[in-house]
């Protein structure tokens, strides 16, 4: 992997990191804050190749390996002050 | 304490929502994990707030945690950040310790390719109104 998409990946990641901990805080993602993931996305973007380009576009557009189609869990009921978990492996 | 939350999908009426509970274990205290929290021993189930009523709903994601009950909220909100961005591009499920946290994480393919950090941020977001009740 070239120092670019690495880079590039790298910064993706911030970002999302970045977007979810303003979502938790509940505070706002400022269009200053993402300008500057931005800018610096866009530098990265332009020191790929045509083919380092693809790649990453495939693997953002890919969901994250391991995901399945289905879990093998389904929700039971709990009671309050019950000591059982609130779901299990489906049948 | 172990505070999941749980994107469930209806099977006949194909309603979504996300049930959270939170659990608690009276007495204990630990700096690191317990092993048998929270698979052996959940805990005392506290509070529930549930938008799918149970049983039989396919579960689509979770999110566990297993936090010392004194845990305030900020820092357990930076040890989940902390957990994200050491996971973040390994594969499905995703489990680790941060200090006396264990955190995990499931959801299907659909979910993740729609955008893993907006599903974690709408089951955080329940466990954590949850939590504040």
């Amino acid at each position: 992997m070239s120092k670019a998409t690495a880079k590039y990946l790298e910064l993706i990641g911030e970002l999302q990191l970045a977007r979810l901990e303003h979502e938790l805080r509940r505070v706002p993602f400022t269009q200053e804050e993402e300008v500057e993931y931005v800018a610096e996305l866009d530098h990265w973007w332009r020191e790929m190749t045509g083919d380092e380009q693809d790649a990453v576009e495939r693997r953002l557009a890919g969901d994250p390996s391991g995901a399945p189609a289905q879990l093998p869990a389904e929700d039971v009921e709990v009671e309050i002050g019950s000591g059982s978990a609130p779901r299990r492996e489906a049948a | 304490m172990y505070l999941t939350a749980q994107r469930v999908l209806a099977p006949t009426s194909q309603k979504t929502g996300i049930n959270a509970f939170l659990y608690a274990h009276a007495g204990r205290k630990w700096h690191v994990p317990p092993s048998d929290i929270p698979d052996r021993d959940p805990g005392r189930l506290e509070r529930k707030d549930i938008a799918v009523p149970p049983p039989g709903n396919r579960v689509r994601s979770y999110l566990d945690i297993v936090a010392p009950d004194d845990l305030s909220a900020d820092e357990l909100r930076r040890r989940l950040l902390a957990f994200l961005k050491r996971v973040q591009g390994q594969p499905f499920p995703w489990e680790a310790v941060d200090g006396p946290c264990l955190f995990r994480i499931g959801m299907d393919a659909e979910l993740a390719k729609a955008g893993w950090s907006r599903e974690v941020a709408a089951l955080a977001l329940a466990g954590a109104g949850l939590l504040a009740k």
